[in-house]
């Protein structure tokens, strides 16, 4: 009893720091770039914008230009970075356990590769450029494909019976050679530079497309998803103890998995058509945290949703400052960062999947 | 409670397992199932546990049909420790044990003080104290079979299906198990491989082979030397074991 109030405390507490350094966070994030603008007039242009204007005066900034970079490019950026580590890292964390699998990632079912087959069809083929309406159909196509992967490797996996973890790891598998097979050749026969250059970027991830027309979609999905999961704690829990040992509790497993894993590839859709592949995060930051607070979800998923969105703003800020002149693909950030994080609570705390 | 099982097949990927089973446990009663491996004893518990879906036959608990149960409702009624409890991600053993009120609870309802006053009984019960704040993955087999009794404990149910629960079990706990489950003033089907230890703890045993109920009866008139022989093939004497003065069993 003690124990587990004490444990709900700290839960609280670390939500309250987390939420704290998420905001400090995004003030830092929206001060570095090609114009270095000082942290204060960012803090203070964003609370007279976020206010209506009701807080502080404009008039006051050394440049009238800076009011444009932080509203316009900097903070939508900011922005979408913390919606995409939310959505991610959820995603990761509800697919370890409706898989039971520790090993994976919002991709899982097929959905990168789907998403990849998406993308190189549309700059390979007919929607490559750089005017509005082809980034809109590139986030079309990319959806698109996604979905269809999550779906056909949902259906492969009902075929000869129920639904379980292992038939849903290898369908997601099998569609991802074979999805992977397609891309491949469309990209082989295309034989276009300037096209495997961009499908090559868009798979190693990138924030650089944000803006505040993107942000109401991207934004509904994820608290949508946030809200219907934490609903799921007590479920979700039972999930990870099998399909036997959840009847006789009385859960019937399939239709949940169903379920969530339906909700989780919409979430990881959305986030890839606009943001391309980002990889390890939503592997990586459910472990992380599992390691420090366990396997509860009540505590585990929503410590993981904050917890990658602090991540992810931060991976954003690196890719942006860490090279001088050219911008990192936010990918490659996240791997960078989140492999050695990742050592150290394999190492120092003896994780083993749980705790 | 009682429970009836009536007529029941059951098959496993189209291979019939059980054929036209019928078996009954009163109120209160201990009811034991024994037969060699692959008998059937493991694919009848799943399906009283409606794990297993039948292909003919009806299973009844106080005269409610299980089959049209919710499983949440079974669940509030009918505890079951499996054989099996394999488990990828990890809990501390408290939160395993509190896992056993998910019946008792709603979608959004959160564990209160008297779940946690449920599982801190269940906890003294069943030894557990030393367990307690320890992770169910660093634990052995039998430390593991006793948090999952214990949460099938916690679930409070009034009757219980055990399918080899002394399993991985050293003596002090196989004894102390199935004298907590004797105690119990609830009904009890379970399935025992130690012969000796049914003779001592069931009211009733059924004797399965190749899928049918070969004998039934008191232990008594279960463990002669003809069934055993028929059932595991091997040799046998009956005596009544001079301490506890009831029958035993020794192979030769």
């Amino acid at each position: 009893m003690n124990r587990i109030s004490r444990q709900r405390q700290l839960f609280y507490m670390s939500i309250l720091l987390l939420t704290f350094l998420i905001i400090l966070s995004v003030g830092i994030g929206v001060t570095v770039g090609q114009v270095s603008i000082p942290l204060s007039e960012s803090f203070q242009i964003l609370a007279n914008k976020l206010s209506g204007g009701l807080i502080g005066d404009l008039d006051t900034l050394s440049s009238n230009a800076y009011t444009n970079i932080i509203w316009q490019i900097r903070f939508p950026r900011v922005l979408l970075a913390m919606l995409t580590g939310m959505g991610l890292a959820m995603a990761g964390a509800v697919m370890q356990t409706t898989v039971q699998n520790p090993l994976a990632d919002p991709y899982i079912l097929g959905i990168s590769s789907g998403a990849s087959l998406g993308a190189t069809f549309a700059i390979m083929i007919g929607f490559g450029g750089t005017s509005i309406l082809a980034q809109m159909g590139l986030s079309f196509w990319a959806f698109l494909g996604a979905i269809t992967a999550a779906f056909l490797v949902l259906l492969l996996s009902n075929v000869g019976g129920q639904v379980n973890s292992i038939k849903l790891v290898l369908s997601g598998m099998v569609l991802n050679a074979l999805f992977t097979a397609f891309s491949n050749f469309i990209i082989y026969i295309a034989n276009d530079a300037e096209g495997i250059r961009s499908v090559t970027f868009w798979m190693m991830g990138s924030l650089a497309g944000a803006s505040w027309s993107i942000l109401p979609l991207i934004a509904t999905v994820v608290i949508a998803g946030f809200l219907f999961f934490v609903t799921q704690e007590r479920i979700l829990n039972i999930m990870l103890l099998g399909d036997e040992a959840a009847i006789t509790l009385g859960v019937n497993l399939a239709f949940y998995r169903k379920l969530y894993l339906v909700v989780a590839s919409i979430l990881t859709g959305i986030i890839v058509a606009n943001s391309g592949m980002i990889g390890f995060v939503g592997l990586i930051i459910p472990h992380i945290v599992r390691g420090i607070v366990g396997s509860n979800h009540r505590y585990f998923l929503t410590l993981s949703i904050f917890s990658g969105s602090l991540f992810m703003v931060w991976s954003d800020i690196l890719s942006r400052i860490i090279l001088p002149t050219v911008e990192l693909p936010i990918g490659i950030l996240t791997s960078l960062i989140g492999a050695p994080l990742f050592i150290y609570i394999f190492v120092k705390k003896g994780y083993e999947f749980g705790g | 409670m009682n429970l009836s099982v009536d007529n029941l097949s059951v098959s496993i990927a189209s291979k019939k397992i059980i054929e036209d089973i019928s078996l009954h446990v009163d109120q209160n009663q201990f009811v034991g199932l024994i037969g060699p491996n692959g008998c059937g004893k493991s694919t009848l518990l799943k399906s009283v546990s409606k794990i297993l879906e039948p292909d003919a036959g009806m299973i009844t608990l106080n005269g409610n049909n299980v089959q049209q149960l919710s499983n949440k409702e079974l669940a509030k009624k009918l505890g079951v420790v499996g054989q099996f409890n394999k488990v990828n991600f990890d809990f501390s053993v408290r939160q395993m044990l509190l896992l056993g009120r998910s019946p008792h609870k709603g979608l959004m309802e959160r564990d209160n003080a008297k779940d946690y006053e449920i599982v801190d009984k269940v906890i003294k019960q069943m030894d557990l104290g030393k367990l307690a704040d320890r992770s169910f993955l660093s634990l052995s087999g039998g430390e593991k079979q006793r948090v999952i009794l214990g949460r099938t404990l916690v679930q409070q149910p009034q009757f219980l299906v055990l399918d080899e629960p002394t399993n991985h079990l050293d003596i002090k706990h196989q004894l102390s198990i199935l004298k907590t489950v004797h105690a119990l003033p609830i009904s009890v089907l379970a399935a025992l491989h130690d012969l000796n230890l049914a003779t001592r703890f069931t009211d009733y045993l059924y004797a399965m082979k190749d899928g049918v109920i070969i004998k039934q009866g008191t232990p008594d008139e279960v463990l002669t030397e003809a069934v055993i022989r028929e059932l595991y093939e091997v040799e046998c004497r009956v005596y009544t074991n001079p301490i506890l003065g009831i029958k035993n069993i020794e192979f030769l």
